[in-house]
């Protein structure tokens, strides 16, 4: 091997190349299949509805507090800005407009991730170190369509309702913010539904769903594909939760880009 | 249908620079006990994972009746492993399930049997291998031994007509592991499985094998009964054998 720095430079260069190429070829596989065996019977409809309630009424709690503290700093702060030039009455419609559109569907699926992705990516990698995968596949059992498409399916079905929820509670707490700021409530409210369309409401949980398919799959596959023991868990639910977090920013900035 | 006789054949196995299997080749008896032993280390487990699937080798053969795993497509490998019970060393039981529907999880999964069906078959096994009154406990709650107990139920749950053994007494004390090699005769006996055993247990392997494989530097050194086992004068074997290091 050449000591020479620039072909050393050049190698690392490469080896990063070639093993981003691998994770998403394999991501890219493992995410299709999951959705494809989501298609093919026997559906493991229990799986689904257990996963669903980890994944949607366990979260909601977090939900509720991050949207409702969401919607009131974010009130607070445009008030401030808005008063400067006595725009008060859009204060309502800026608001509903940036949590349908943006902070609704992007901080419930951080949250979400923090919460339900890590967890999976957690479960999946102590199980795979500890041969519980290998023992599906020993038994028959795809462990992809035993452990993968559920969590994912459940994701994407449960992402948009706690996204609503967000929004709603949002849009609640600035409400709240306003009024303690003395803004006219009936202006708040009746801006909104003049300036605040529904395809924001529509886009944004669309968003939302490709957030709940990004965070399950990232997560499944860290865990998925886990190497060495205890140090390997760490590892894996560490990587799952940055790489759900880089990818559902990229993400929403491309369906940002692409829908509005 | 009985149980199929295995082939291997040149098994070619790499992780990075290290070749673990240098081309191993032996064949498994059917309705047998038969053992593959080695020294820790020497690719038993790796061995163990290429037959039922788990991995696949680089070059080399497993030849399963007519079907050659390698070449075989997802769903003949799925159908080919109902035939299959895994005892897994650590037991890989499902920590989020109980121990009575970790047993019956074979049987749930594939839809053999309702679910009071299979919940009975497991209770039955359970109390047959001394674990009477246990399905309702937690996976955690579980000593090393019923651990493996528990485990051998859910690999015998399905009838499998062949039965894997990966190291089955480690970690268990000698009692334990009497019990548990006196289980493995009892059950080829019962079902006429053909029984393959990851062990270094030479004891065990001398008393209970019909067929014994000896593995070491990747290669199959020695193939036979145990009573030719003993009389072989390969080196390896004689140290083996003797309980010293090769």
């Amino acid at each position: 091997m050449s000591s020479n720095p620039v072909t050393k430079l050049v190698a690392f260069c490469g080896r990063i190349v070639l093993s981003s190429v691998f994770h998403l070829g394999h991501y890219s596989l493992l995410s299709i299949r999951a959705l494809v065996l989501a298609i093919l019977p026997p559906w493991r409809i229990r799986s689904i509805f257990r996963q669903m309630e980890l994944v949607g009424v366990n979260s909601l709690f977090v939900v509720i507090l991050t949207g409702l503290f969401t919607g009131a700093v974010f009130t607070l702060q445009v008030i401030y800005g808005f008063r400067r030039f006595s725009a008060e009455s859009m204060v309502g419609p800026t608001v509903a407009t940036a949590m349908t559109r943006e902070l609704g569907p992007v901080l419930t699926a951080l949250m979400v991730t923090g919460r339900v992705g890590s967890a999976m990516a957690a479960e999946l990698s102590a199980m795979k170190v500890t041969e519980q995968i290998d023992a599906l596949n020993v038994m028959g059992a795809d462990p992809v369509k035993y452990l993968i498409t559920p969590r994912i399916l459940a994701a994407i079905v449960m992402l948009p309702l706690l996204t609503a929820v967000a929004d709603a509670v949002g849009v609640i707490g600035g409400y709240l913010v306003a009024i303690g700021k003395g803004l006219d409530p009936g202006q708040f409210a009746s801006r909104i539904q003049d300036i605040v369309v529904i395809g924001d409401v529509y886009n944004g949980l669309i968003k939302a769903a490709v957030f709940g398919f990004i965070l399950a799959s990232v997560g499944c596959y860290m865990g998925f594909y886990t190497k060495g023991g205890a140090e390997g868990v760490g590892h894996s639910t560490t990587h799952a939760v940055v790489c759900a977090y880089v990818a559902i920013l990229v993400g929403d900035f491309v369906m940002t880009a692409m829908m509005f | 249908m009985g149980a199929p006789t295995i082939m291997i054949r040149d098994l070619r196995k790499k992780f990075g620079d290290q070749e673990v299997l240098k081309g191993v080749t032996f064949d498994i008896l059917a309705g047998k006990i038969n053992f593959l032993i080695g020294r820790s280390g020497e690719g038993k487990t790796v061995a163990l994972k290429h037959l039922t699937g788990l991995m696949t080798a680089d070059s080399g053969e497993i030849w399963f009746d007519d079907l050659e795993i390698n070449q075989a497509t997802r769903s003949q490998l799925d159908h080919l492993r109902l035939k299959m019970g895994l005892l897994f060393q650590d037991g890989a039981l499902f920590d989020s399930l109980s121990v009575g529907e970790n047993v019956a999880f074979p049987l749930w999964f594939h839809r053999k049997a309702k679910p009071k069906i299979a919940q009975a078959k497991a209770d039955k096994l359970l109390a047959e291998l001394g674990l009477e009154g246990s399905a309702s406990r937690r996976v955690v709650s579980l000593s090393t031994g019923e651990r493996k107990r528990v485990a051998l139920a859910r690999a015998l749950i399905m009838d499998p007509e062949i039965l894997f053994f990966d190291e089955p007494t480690t970690g268990l004390d000698p009692l334990l592991s009497a019990q548990v090699d006196e289980l493995i005769g009892q059950i080829q006996k019962n079902t006429g499985a053909t029984v393959v055993v990851i062990s270094h247990d030479i004891a065990a392997t001398l008393t209970l094998a019909d067929q014994v494989s000896m593995i070491h530097d990747g290669r199959i050194i020695a193939s036979s009964t145990p009573a030719a086992l003993r009389a072989n004068e390969e080196p390896n074997v004689r140290m083996f054998l003797a309980g010293e290091n090769a």
